[in-house]
């Protein structure tokens, strides 16, 4: 079955991803993310995060739901950690269970992209010396949706 | 026809933080998203430099979404989960 969450307690990334398997798949694809040391020669000390939550969550079931779409796969789950993560923690995990593992490879790919693009979740990096928040790039954003 | 009513806007991210709070109602005198950024960007100086996206009722709206009494609002830089 499918499943979108947010937390704010360590991920188990192996109980996310069998959660996932439903029995006519082959392989699940699993992306682990997680918090890095060095950004951009800044040693990180931590990390936030936070969501406008209700959104959030109605962001990542769209992703799941074009995914579906647009993939031959069958099950996703994405689970976005929220609050102060250390230093190889994982803030993210997507799985993505598919009767083949092409299909889960590209799907895994492409939500992680989305999600990095769309999903009301910002970051901030904590270093000694200061903090800041993490801007998306020029590409960030929503696509043109308007309300009616 | 623009219509006046009150908004609930929320902060999140750099946006709160600059601001100094989470949530704020607020009068609009016009209808559309773009004027209501240029109007909170009048009363709030320190946000004129920043990209700002804009949510209404949980759905990503651009300028000329409309905006009607009772809607919340949420206003944010460029989202950087993952």
């Amino acid at each position: 079955m499918d499943f979108c969450e947010l937390t704010t307690t360590p991920i188990d990334i192996t109980s996310v991803a069998r959660r996932v398997v439903p029995p006519e798949c082959g392989a699940t694809v699993t992306l682990d993310g997680y918090v890095r040391k060095f950004t951009k020669g800044r040693e990180t000390l931590h990390l936030f995060y936070e969501a406008y939550e209700p959104m959030a969550l109605k962001e990542m079931q769209k992703l799941v739901d074009q995914a579906k779409r647009d993939y031959e796969i069958s099950n996703v789950a994405i689970v976005h950690r929220l609050g102060k993560l250390d230093i190889g923690e994982t803030s993210v995990v997507i799985a993505v269970a598919a009767p083949h593992r092409k299909a889960a490879f590209a799907a895994c790919e492409w939500l992680i992209r989305e999600l990095k693009r769309r999903v009301p979740i910002w970051k901030k990096e904590v270093f000694a010396d200061g903090e800041v928040w993490v801007e998306g790039d020029a590409e960030t954003g929503p696509e043109k949706n308007k309300r009616g | 026809m623009p219509t006046a009513g009150r908004i609930k806007l929320l902060f999140f991210g750099l946006v709160r933080d600059v601001l100094g709070v989470r949530q704020l109602d607020f009068e609009i005198e016009s209808a559309a998203v773009s004027d209501m950024l240029s109007s909170l960007q009048r009363v709030y100086p320190q946000l004129e430099n920043s990209k700002l996206l804009v949510a209404v009722n949980e759905e990503y709206a651009v300028g000329d979404t409309v905006l009607r009494d009772g809607d919340e609002v949420a206003i944010f830089t460029p989202v950087s989960g993952g």
